[in-house]
């Protein structure tokens, strides 16, 4: 259907569909625009209406009748008008759309309301309509006989399978595979060419069968093809079929095509067999299945693992040591599946000794696998097994997380071994397990190993999200501990950033043990997350007797005041102002003129200004004062330029000053010289 | 003879579900398969179609591109730019030309030589060749909402089964962490018996008058339309923008339900079902061409009482995202993120070795290769996909009757309403058919 008055019809729906809004909807259809909806919407709400309440049903079928029949109507017009009739369901409407699917430019839109129609007449009417349709019109006419199931209009469809135009022969063919009379199959076994069409075509005859109380019917069609279907996808589908209806016939055929060359045969035959199988036929066969290729041998084993058939787990065994890594993947599952608890040690192997995804899934079969036999049995090689077992059972007892796992965790966290106790610590911070500060801090202060001691440490961190009471249970650790012990525990206390550990920090900040001092400037400095110690850190920087400890003290300062985002903007120039006056060395004043980037204020620019007098800051305040003088873009935010006497001046002095032409340059142009 | 007794459509396709559909008790998926670069066996090596080479499409392309065991093979599409662009990027990945190009995605279905498609058109452009796909042999991974009505989802979903193959729909929300952390919460009860569900989906807006005319050289327009109902082409018709048309989509509602939605029914294990009762109203534009509702509000109910109300966010206070209430209050809310529960505590929780484990995903698409070669169903085979676009077809209707619906989840039809049944399904123009 060709349409070429695409801008005529948009106008003249747009005028007339604003000019009819009044009028009866029926003539407002009829010159529906495809974009004027009122009119469509109006009709959709009456039909639905009507569904509900049948008084209105005449009128409305009628009305759109109406439409149809008038030749002044436009397409979209009828075409709506088809689809309202649709939902209707009207069997008044057969006649006047049989006689739409006529025209080519009609006929599809004639379907939408005969498709679904619940009048006798329509097949009958449709195969008369089909005698003198050509190319797509029968196509379509085809199409719906089909779908309707119509089991009369088989003998119309017999000859049309020979058409000369394809299309047509084909659409006849899927027809008669939806009919699925005895007279659709018979003429469909005995056509030649087209396999897959016809294969697909019969199996859907089957399934018409299948699915009327003809079991046996269909089995002997699926069968037919699962054995001498000449496509392989049409042997495929008719052995999954097969499987439903005969599975002692689908058995045999899929033991024969386990080893077929077609890997699609093989891989389905490996799945079929698999559900249909029985257990005595299960252990006869696995010494020949464990010869099979990995593309049947992998939907067999899952298959048998899904269904917990035990009699598998020799094949799982063997397949453990499959060259091909998804087998052997597959085989861990069906060990864990079937084997349960007495799988456990081939498991904790796979899982200590495997390598890549083969190791991971032992290692994740171990987390999940249920019941109190396999809690007791990764329990005991926990305990009981090589080291190279219980390291790599550490994880998995954390993420199972029952009691007994967890209690065997505290245990190992107190283990002689070093090795043992670190991963340990580390299994307990991974998966987030609840641990017994207790049992924590004693590992920390007692082990002479600086792994474990900075293990504990991340634990115990980790323990303050998950434990009330950890911080205090650290601050109370603190007054009998060893500097070197108790260095590590304010590092732990930086990290958690609680207030009262901030008041230890800050207390520890002033001791005279030089290793105390320094994990208490370093954890403020270095470790810890908003302002708070910004007093304290500046009082440091100016007055400490250290000159580490000052630069120290004031890096950290700067660090903290260039995360603050919420601080206002003149608070937080005020407080660089106040770093680089405490500042001894040009690296912590660069480092200042840094934070005034992100400072859009006047004030930033005025720092920067003054700081372009000091040769040392030259670059970096130059560097400064350009991104502020110009306009930035931030993500989908544009930030203003900062303008005011201090940013003349100090553009003037770096188009004076700079040695790079190119920063010179960049002045000139804001300057606009 | 068969000893299974009496067997109907239901039950056959049923049994069906049983062969290869188990569930395993280990929800192990590695990260990488069949052997390693270098040394893959032709054997092992999946070769893929790419069918619609939009948005979607191109970036499922890309993630097919990247896995070291397959070979896009061909690509297709209605727009010869976009299809240039697609065979352009795969020559370059691949440094030659081999690459085939195709207009008419039958030609690409009729290569023996093609294991999987990778299909991203426009819905209604899902059922033909994603059924013609797997009458093929050919395995799909293809986008959500799975289908553009009822009816289709249901003959996509059959076909899988009947097949034999293997389908992954695009809901990749269920390979991503916290949407699995919640659902496995939610499933092992730790907000008590959920009473309430609710689903938050973006707003839809209406489109300003069009100027109809003729579609650009490049897009072969009455492909485009293919088996819909037809329209003249305008530049708001085609690209993207056919998701707000509901002869070629489903508007917002639709796009996102196969992802809020389909997490929803994971948290509940209701991949095989669906609602009993559905009811609401949506806002239907009356001018334009984008007719899908913009906002919407609408109540499922399913067998037990649970209620899931599917909103677009804001509406009535229904938050984006997926939210499970407990009858206790407690609640867990999940979205693209963000994880949330009241009480917070929740969120520390795992599942122990005595409750559910959802499938510890390797990523959407690796997961649906592996799935490939083991043939065991992936995350979202074509049923799960179907039963969660139900809920979006069943509001659909629901607020196009405006009437209360009810529905048999089991034989998937209406109770005394041949009005609302008329639409599970939607007519095709010749000579496009099931």
């Amino acid at each position: 259907m060709k349409r070429t008055l695409f801008p005529l019809i948009t106008l003249v729906g747009w005028l007339t569909g604003t000019a009819c809004a009044q009028e009866d909807p029926f003539a407002r259809l009829k010159t529906y625009d495809f974009q004027q909806r009122q009119v469509v919407e109006e009709l959709r709400v009456e039909v639905q209406k009507s569904l509900a309440e049948p008084t209105n049903r005449a009128r409305l079928e009628d009305g759109l009748i109406a439409v149809l029949r008038d030749p002044t109507a436009t397409f979209a017009g009828k075409q709506e008008a088809c689809h309202l009739l649709r939902m209707l369901g009207a069997e008044r409407s057969v006649a006047v759309l049989i006689g739409l699917l006529g025209d080519e430019r009609t006929a599809d839109i004639a379907r939408y309301g005969l498709e679904s129609s619940p009048s006798p007449t329509v097949a009958k009417s449709l195969m008369t309509a089909l005698k003198t349709a050509r190319g797509k019109r029968a196509v379509g006419i085809i199409n719906t006989l089909g779908n309707r199931g119509a089991a009369d209009a088989a003998p119309a469809l017999v000859p049309l399978v020979t058409h000369p135009d394809r299309m047509i022969a084909d659409a006849a063919v899927v027809a008669l595979g939806k009919i699925g009379t005895p007279s659709a199959i018979a003429v469909l076994r005995a056509t030649e060419g087209r396999p897959l069409l016809v294969g697909q075509a019969l199996l859907r005859a089957g399934d018409r069968l299948a699915a009327g109380g003809k079991p046996v019917q269909a089995a002997e069609l699926y069968a037919f093809q699962a054995k001498r279907g000449r496509e392989s996808a049409v042997r495929v589908a008719a052995l999954r079929r097969l499987a439903s209806v005969d599975p002692k016939q689908a058995l045999a055929i899929g033991q024969n095509a386990l080893t077929a060359s077609d890997e699609r045969v093989a891989a389905t035959a490996g799945n079929v067999v698999a559900t249909v199988a029985d257990r005595a036929t299960v252990r006869k066969s696995v010494p020949a299945w464990r010869k099979l290729p990995p593309v049947a041998l992998m939907p067999l084993l899952a298959g048998l693992t899904a269904r917990r058939e035990a009699a598998a787990l020799p094949l799982a065994e063997s397949a453990l040591t499959a060259e091909n890594e998804l087998l052997r993947v597959t085989a861990v599952q069906a060990l864990a599946t079937l084997g349960g608890a007495k799988a456990v040690p081939t498991l904790v192997t796979v899982a200590a000794t495997g390598q890549g995804e083969t190791k991971q899934a032992a290692r994740v079969a171990l987390v999940q696998l249920p019941g109190a036999d396999a809690d007791a049995a990764i329990l005991r090689t926990a305990k009981t097994g090589e080291k190279s077992a219980r390291l790599a059972l550490l994880g998995i007892l954390a993420e199972r997380g029952t009691g007994e796992d967890v209690a065997l965790l505290t245990a190992s966290v107190a283990d002689a071994d070093e090795t043992i106790v670190t991963e340990a610590l580390k299994a307990v911070e991974r998966h987030r397990v609840p641990m017994e500060n207790g049992v924590l801090l004693r590992t920390l202060t007692d082990t002479s190993s600086e792994t474990v001691r900075e293990a504990a440490q991340s634990t115990l961190v980790a323990n303050a999200r998950l434990v009330p009471g950890t911080e205090d249970a650290l601050i109370a650790a603190l007054e009998p501990a060893a500097p070197p012990v108790k260095a590590i525990l304010l590092g732990a206390l930086a990290r958690i950033g609680g207030d009262r550990g901030l008041t230890e920090l800050s207390k520890a900040v002033g001791s005279s043990d030089a290793d105390v001092k320094t994990a208490a400037i370093t954890g403020l400095a270095e470790t810890w997350g908003d302002a708070r110690p910004l007093p304290l850190l500046l009082a440091t920087a100016k007055t400490d007797a250290g000159k580490t400890y000052r630069i120290q003290a004031l890096r950290g300062y700067f660090r903290l005041l260039g995360q603050e985002e919420r601080m206002p903007p003149a608070e937080r120039v005020a407080k660089v102002k106040d770093g680089i006056a405490a500042a001894e060395r040009p690296e912590e004043k660069q480092q200042a003129l840094g934070i005034l980037r992100e400072t859009r204020v006047p004030e930033a620019m005025e720092l920067a200004n003054a700081a372009l007098d000091d040769p040392a800051l030259f670059d970096v305040a130059a560097d400064t004062a350009l991104y502020l003088a110009a306009e930035q873009k931030k993500g989908d935010a544009t930030l203003p330029a900062v303008k005011g006497p201090a940013t003349l001046a100090a553009l003037n002095k770096i188009a004076q000053k700079a040695t790079d032409d190119t920063v010179k340059g960049q002045a000139r142009k804001l300057l606009g010289s | 003879m068969t000893d299974l007794g009496p067997i109907n459509r239901r039950s056959f396709l049923n049994r069906l579900v049983g062969v290869g559909t188990g569930t395993a008790l280990f929800h192990i998926v590695p990260a990488s398969a069949l052997g390693r670069a270098g040394r893959l066996a032709p054997s092992n090596r999946i070769t893929i179609g790419c069918i619609g080479m939009g948005g979607m499409g191109n970036g499922n392309m890309d993630a097919f591109l990247g896995q070291p065991d397959t070979r896009v093979v061909a690509v297709c599409d209605v727009d010869k730019n976009h299809l240039r662009d697609a065979k352009n990027k795969v020559d370059r990945h691949y440094n030659n030309k081999d690459c085939t190009a195709y207009a008419d995605f039958r030609e690409l279905l009729a290569r023996k030589d093609i294991d999987a498609i990778s299909l991203a058109t426009p819905d209604h452009w899902h059922a033909v060749p994603a059924v013609l796909a797997m009458n093929h042999g050919m395995d799909v991974y293809g986008e959500k909402p799975i289908s553009h009505c009822l009816a289709e989802g249901r003959a996509m979903a059959d076909a899988q089964k009947k097949n034999g193959r293997i389908w992954q729909t695009g809901s990749w929300q269920r390979s991503v962490d916290n949407f699995r952390q919640a659902c496995e919460l939610v499933r092992n009860g730790r907000i008590g018996k959920v009473v309430r569900i609710e689903v938050g989906l973006p707003t839809g807006r209406p489109c300003d008058p069009v100027q109809f005319k003729e579609a650009p050289p490049e897009l072969d327009y009455e492909f485009w339309v293919g088996p819909a109902r037809w329209h003249p082409y305008c530049d708001q018709r085609a690209h993207w923008n056919w998701r707000w048309q509901l002869d070629y989509g489903g508007g917002q509602m639709m796009d996102w339900i196969g992802h809020h939605g389909d997490i929803a029914h994971w948290g509940m294990g209701w991949d095989h079902t669906g609602p009993i009762e559905i009811e609401g109203t949506g806002e239907y534009p009356k001018q334009g061409i984008w007719d899908a509702a913009t906002t919407y509000y609408f109540t499922c109910k399913y067998p037990g009482g649970v209620e899931m109300i599917v909103a677009n966010g804001g509406n009535r206070g229904i938050r984006g995202g997926t939210k499970w209430i407990g009858e206790n209050g407690h609640w867990i809310w999940v979205d693209r993120g963000g994880l949330d529960a009241n009480p917070r505590s929740l969120l520390e929780e795992k599942a122990g070795p005595n409750e559910v484990h959802l499938l510890r995903s390797p990523g959407h698409h690796r997961e649906f290769l592996n799935a490939v070669k083991t043939r065991q169903p992936t995350l979202t085979p074509a049923e799960t996909a179907h039963r969660s676009a139900s809920i979006g077809h069943l509001g659909q209707i629901a607020m196009l009757t405006g009437r209360k619906l009810r529905w048999n989840p089991v034989t998937e039809t209406f109770l005394d309403d041949p009005g609302a049944s008329r639409m599970l399904s939607t007519p095709m123009r010749a000579p496009w058919h099931l």
